[in-house]
């Protein structure tokens, strides 16, 4: 047999643990608020790279000719009328330095390459402007590059550039040599056309700066002041929603207290990464709230299952009071409730190790979240349906039909 | 249910997959980048690729024909020769095999036929792309690169400023129209700009949402989307009209540059332009049937016009357009139409041309009868000539752009994170249950390949959330064979033997397993109903997910543990936690 583990003792401490956490964490929203990610907050944040164009590239015939760039390898896909249709690759491994990639792009019909780095560059991590198309005509494409051969930008250098055109945060992203910022401003919802007005004023201001084939915008993302408002609302009715929805299931299948006592156990959890959230002032986007509904989704797993136990022992067992049923099933199901979280643990573990930005923070997020929901599936929903039935005591039919015999 | 049957059943299952899966393995890994765009391209260009490949083709038919008159036909157009065959069958002639080009050319009736057949066979097999394309597995814009715009459409402006007018009287119709007419319009825009397969539709009562998967020209496209649409009355130079077609028809490969614009400018007057003139075909879509010379300067604005209707000519009865212009458009139109009978008058909508009619006479007054065309396209112009007073503020709400190469660092983040969690949930199950924990990898690859043919099969988006949803989901969906095994376990060390354990143990735990997971369900179902793309995919992901763990854990895993029993006569059962067997 295995043994019982008293988890009822600590019913009343850690209820009240929790209740001074979430205090904080109410009193951290009230005195520093959310890091509001750009879903909530109306404004432009642009990922720009300051970097040398490697090499230039224009096409002068009537086919669609489009640049495809990957890590490893780039493509030249030629289509449509006016030229034999064909893929044109170029792995890196073979043309590993922009002068050997230059000489084999000029034999492509109607391309011309010019080589504006030393030939000696290499070609791995060449990038485009993502805000420019692939499709090659006779304006010309820029292939950027960046690392320890480029001259380094600092972060003083681009504010000044923006100085005079723009008001912004700017901010450094990833390595010091790759030159990549972050350029955040923000929309008063006076100007109809503001997406477009700042990008052309961000544009404008680096091209004097550093010279208009000398960088290039990695990432844009623009949400218009009238747009950030319905998120969070509604977020909090599709929440309410479900918990309502499974609640119902619950009372259906189990009891309403053990109903109920689940579903506090979501609402404590959410509350939890609401609480870390803010402390560690994570970025509040839509991310985050995915974060907190995906362990609203978890909680409740694991909760029933817990519940599933009981309801199955109640009339199983010789005990005198609910507290001992509970600790008993929750005994029974401890391995499982472990080995869950370390298996979902592993997996969030696995997706923070290798994504970056608001995936990481999703994934933090979400450790926390399990964590929470392992502990409230125990002591939470547990400590309230004790409470609930203090003064339980088991039927007569019950105490007859023992068939398992415990020891408490 | 028997062994058998239950085996069957999940091969059927996989099978099913499967096959929900190819469209996503053609396209990826083995349609040529090159017929990929192609295929992505709008419909005018794979018509003009399939016509001026056939034109090379049969000219190059006819030139190796007349270089050597016994030349075999090559065997890529065995197609030609299967269709030559038919009509030498139908005719109940001989033919020779193999068969030569003469042979095969003098079936047909006439080259136009022949050409017709090699055209289609160019056009299907794109369109055969295509729609290989349709039905596979979308890469969101974070793991393609592009952009996406959500554009806000001003009822109220439009509404007020037609306050008063005949069209405005039923505003949900009102509504309706400016918003159908908005989004064609901007349809229209974007594909002459030849992007590859834009994504325009309808979000909401008032918003419009557009995805340019790859790489998008964000200024020029802000400058489509700001644009009021524009409806113009041009005149038509027939002169240069003729020498342009006649340019075109000799060199149909190297008059247009990828964009639309002229190779090269010279070939049409300074103060003109080439334009299409569509109409619409079977399917309702705008196809482009010929090419006009039009000035550039524009005799008429279509907001002059007031008012325009279907109608039939007193005499004829010929159906008509009747438009009603203002008192200033009237004037305009009535002096130009005296100096220009005689010459065509194009009406242009955007950058296309919608109908080209004569002028027969001076029309004053401001009552135009537009007649020589049967019901439908009266009826088709008549929607065109409605853009003129349906115009509607338009402005961007939200906009992202994201850098193919951040797409490319996306995938890999998202494949390398599945693998390692894959595997270290196996190596952990691996070492927990022992033998068992076979069953629970079997299971996990199963699931991992079940939701992602479910979402090829649905034509879901693959995004980097919907990759962090999957390999969750299977962090979670461990869950189902932990309860499972946990009770197996249990009935183990009640001292019963393996079969019983393992049918006691999946009866207790089925209906822990059914409520955990029906709850989760509800979670994810209403999760997926949260507006914005990356929730979605993740919550729609966690949903199947849930559907196919539940699956592969009580019936796939029981299956494996019933045919060890069984066929390989195991008496004991390898799970772990160290209990005496």
């Amino acid at each position: 047999m295995k043994k019982v583990i008293h988890f009822s003792k600590l019913f009343i401490p850690f209820a009240i643990m929790s209740v001074v956490i979430i205090v904080l964490g109410i009193f951290g929203l009230s005195t520093k608020g959310f890091n509001l990610g750009i879903d909530f907050q109306a404004g432009l944040i642009q990922e720009v790279a300051i970097a040398p164009s490697a090499v230039e590239l224009t096409y002068e015939g009537s086919a669609t000719v489009s640049v495809q760039l990957q890590n490893t390898s780039m493509a030249i896909v030629v289509s449509g009328v006016g030229a034999d249709n064909e893929t044109f690759n170029f792995p890196y491994v073979t043309y590993d330095t922009v002068g050997k990639l230059v000489e084999s792009l000029n034999k492509i019909d109607d391309i011309t390459a010019v080589a504006k780095a030393p030939l000696t560059t290499s070609t791995v991590g060449l990038f485009g402007n993502s805000a420019v198309t692939t499709v090659l005509s006779t304006t010309p494409y820029y292939l950027h590059y960046t690392g320890k051969s480029a001259p380094n930008v600092t972060i003083d250098e681009v504010r000044q550039a923006l100085s005079e055109k723009i008001e912004g945060i700017v901010k450094e992203t990833g390595k010091t040599e790759d030159n990549t910022f972050q350029i955040r401003v923000s929309d008063d919802g006076s100007d109809a056309e503001v997406s477009n007005n700042i990008q052309l004023g961000i544009a404008a201001a680096l091209s004097e700066a550093f010279g208009a084939d000398n960088y290039a915008v990695m990432k844009t993302d623009f949400i218009g002041s009238q747009f950030s408002s319905s998120l969070v609302s509604q977020s909090i009715l599709l929440v309410l929603g479900a918990l309502a929805l499974i609640m119902i299931y619950a009372s259906i299948r189990f009891h309403w207290d053990f109903a109920f006592g689940a579903v506090l156990a979501v609402i404590h959890d959410a509350l939890i990464m609401i609480t870390f959230i803010v402390w560690a002032q994570l970025e509040f986007n839509s991310t985050m709230i995915a974060a907190i509904l995906t362990i609203v989704g978890y909680s409740i797993n694991d909760t029933i299952v817990i519940l599933d136990r009981v309801r199955e022992n109640q009339p199983l067992l010789k005990v005198d009071s609910f507290k001992k049923l509970l600790d008993i099933s929750m005994s029974e199901t401890l391995s499982r409730t472990i080995i869950t979280s370390v298996t979902t643990l592993l997996a969030v573990f696995s997706l923070y190790f290798f994504t970056t930005g608001s995936m990481k923070e999703f994934a933090l997020a979400l450790l926390i979240g399990i964590l929470s929901g392992t502990y409230s599936t125990i002591y939470i929903s547990g400590g309230f349906i004790t409470f609930c039935r203090r003064h339980w005591k088991p039927s007569d039919e019950e105490k007859v039909s023992q068939v398992k015999v415990v020891e408490y | 249910m028997s062994k058998r049957s239950r085996f069957v059943l999940i091969l059927v299952i996989l099978a099913v997959c499967f096959a929900f899966l190819w469209p996503t393995i053609k396209w990826y890994s083995n349609t040529p980048k090159e017929v990929q765009a192609l295929a992505l391209g709008s419909l005018d260009k794979i018509k003009d690729y399939s016509q001026v490949q056939a034109a090379n083709d049969l000219n190059s038919l006819k030139a190796a024909y007349k270089a050597d008159n016994t030349t075999v036909l090559p065997e890529e157009y065995n197609y030609l020769a299967k269709e030559a065959k038919d009509i030498y069958k139908v005719a109940k002639k001989d033919v020779a095999s193999p068969m030569t080009i003469h042979d095969a050319l003098v079936a047909f009736s006439s080259e136009s036929e022949a050409l017709g057949i090699i055209e289609n066979t160019y056009r299907n097999e794109i369109l055969d792309a295509k729609d290989t394309y349709n039905r596979a597995v979308k890469l969101g814009l974070d793991l393609s690169g592009g952009m996406s715009i959500t554009v806000k459409a001003d009822l109220d402006a439009a509404i007020e400023q037609q306050k008063g007018s005949v069209a405005v009287d039923d505003v949900a119709t009102f509504k309706e129209q400016a918003m159908t007419q908005a989004i064609e319009t901007l349809t229209s825009r974007i594909d002459k700009f030849g992007l590859t397969s834009p994504t325009i539709r309808q979000q909401g009562e008032d918003r419009i949402y557009i995805e340019l998967p790859g790489a998008a020209e964000a200024d020029s496209i802000n400058s489509i989307i700001m644009g009021a649409s524009v409806l113009t009355f041009r005149l038509v130079d027939d002169e240069a009209t003729s020498s342009f077609n006649e340019y075109y028809s000799a060199h149909p490969a190297s008059t247009f540059t990828a964009s639309g614009e002229l190779l090269d400018p010279t070939i049409v007057p300074d103060d003109c332009e080439v334009l299409g003139i569509y109409s619409k075909d079977d399917y309702g879509l705008d196809e482009r049937v010929g090419y006009l010379v039009v000035k550039k300067a524009i005799v008429l604005d279509g907001q002059h016009v007031k008012s325009a209707s279907v109608g039939t000519d007193g005499i004829t009865s010929e159906p008509q357009v009747n438009l009603t212009l203002d008192s200033e458009g009237a004037t305009i139109f009535g002096d130009f139409t005296a100096a220009n009978v005689g010459k065509s008058l194009a009406i242009v909508s955007d950058t296309k041309i919608k109908s080209n009619a004569r002028i027969r006479e001076a029309i004053p007054g401001g009552q135009v009868a537009i007649s020589g065309f049967g019901l439908d396209e009266a009826q088709n112009l008549q929607k065109v000539l409605q853009t003129a007073w349906l115009s509607v503020p338009l402005s961007v709400e939200s906009q992202q752009i994201i850098g193919a190469s951040l797409g490319e660092i996306a995938i890999n983040q998202g494949i390398q994170a599945i693998i390692l969690g894959l595997v270290l949930i196996m190596i952990f199950m691996l070492l927990w249950y022992r033998g068992a924990g076979v069953n629970a990898i079997v299971a996990q690859v199963l699931n991992l390949f079940i939701m992602f043919s479910i979402q090829s099969a649905l034509s879901l988006t693959l995004t980097l959330s919907s990759m962090a949803g999957m390999i969750l989901t299977i962090g979670m969906a461990v869950d189902a064979n932990v309860i499972v095994f946990e009770r197996i376990r249990d009935e183990l060390r009640l001292g019963k033997g393996r079969s019983a354990s393992i049918n006691a143990g999946f009866d207790h735990a089925f209906w822990a397993v059914m409520d955990s997971n029906i709850t989760t369900f509800i979670a994810a179902i209403f999760l997926s109903q949260l507006g914005t793309g990356a929730i979605q995919g993740f919550a729609v992901t966690l949903a199947i997910g849930v559907v196919s763990s539940v699956f592969t854990a009580l019936f796939v895993s029981r299956l494996i543990f019933d045919f060890s029993t069984e066929q390989l006569n195991r008496k004991r059962i390898s799970i772990g936690g160290r209990i005496k067997q």
